[in-house]
């Protein structure tokens, strides 16, 4: 059964580590018995391959999950203090501006600590990072978008029609 | 008389008792015949469970601190045992294959996973 698990995956397994590799293959003994007849060692098998998950996750993260955290508040309380001194010292729509560009760097500064502590994968990182561009950018340069479409898209546009 | 740590992994798996039982007889079966290290191919051959289920129950008293995981280096040219390793990191700085007179890439090696009586006498077994 373990064969299942370890020659499955061969050919993506050599260009990893011989640690990856083998830490690959403790999860795929514990998965294989995630199908055991046995429901004791299968519930057992399932809590395991949680918990090495979990620990691999932790051992390949580039910062802990609590320095991330503060680094993230700390981000956070600056974002509010710049946010605060923009509508004390510039006018309102000034620092709306501003306060919506540093607020969309702030959540992406938060959003890469989450990722360099392997708690946001990358693909979730690009998503929030196009959906923080398109709320914050994309509010400040919006009326510009509503503006008519250009004589020759019209021209094009009735033709059609 | 089980020992404390063996009777607490019980009460903290109380479904896996009666394999658990049966897994340490069969280590300190294996470590009276003087085997150092449990192979879980053979455990589980012996205990007539698959390969991972045996891994499973290995795992458990790995949790337990009673076992400890280590890791037996082949060389594959020669099937020749290279080093043992207790830490899994240790697997990528491994020393000079005396045999080949070089240091192999990881896919001229091979590991495999064995576990051996954590912090204690082996000779005392775990019960």
């Amino acid at each position: 059964m373990a064969g299942r698990g370890q020659g499955g995956k061969k050919g993506t397994n050599e260009s990893l580590s011989l640690s990856a590799q083998t830490h690959q293959q403790i999860l795929d003994y514990l998965k294989v018995a995630e199908d055991s007849t046995h429901p004791e060692i299968r519930d057992t098998a399932v809590q395991l391959a949680k918990d090495a998950s979990e620990h691999q996750r932790k051992q390949t993260a580039r910062l802990q999950p609590a320095t991330a955290a503060m680094l993230s508040l700390l981000t956070l309380a600056l974002a509010g203090a710049s946010i605060w001194y923009f509508f004390v010292h510039y006018s309102e729509r000034v620092a709306t501006i501003m306060s919506v560009m540093v607020f969309g760097l702030a959540i992406i500064g938060v959003c890469l600590l989450a990722m360099v502590s392997n708690q946001l994968s990358q693909a979730n990182f690009v998503k929030l990072v196009e959906a923080v561009w398109s709320k914050s950018v994309g509010s400040l340069w919006g009326p510009r978008a509503k503006h008519p479409e250009s004589p020759e898209r019209e021209k094009l546009t009735s033709n059609d029609d | 008389m089980s020992s404390p740590k063996f009777e607490r992994v019980k009460k903290n798996n109380p479904r896996l008792s009666d394999f658990l039982d049966h897994l340490v007889s069969y280590i300190n079966s294996q470590i009276q015949s003087g085997e150092s290290y449990i192979i879980p191919k053979i455990a589980a051959a012996a205990l007539r469970l698959t390969d991972a289920e045996a891994v499973v129950l290995l795992e458990v008293l790995v949790k337990g601190e009673i076992l400890q995981r280590i890791y037996n280096v082949y060389c594959r040219k020669n099937e020749t045992l290279l080093t043992t390793v207790e830490n899994i990191d240790d697997l990528d700085r491994l020393p000079r294959c005396d045999d080949c007179d070089e240091c192999h890439s990881p896919r001229d090696l091979k590991v495999e996973i064995a576990y051996r009586v954590k912090n204690g006498n082996v000779r005392s077994g775990i019960v």
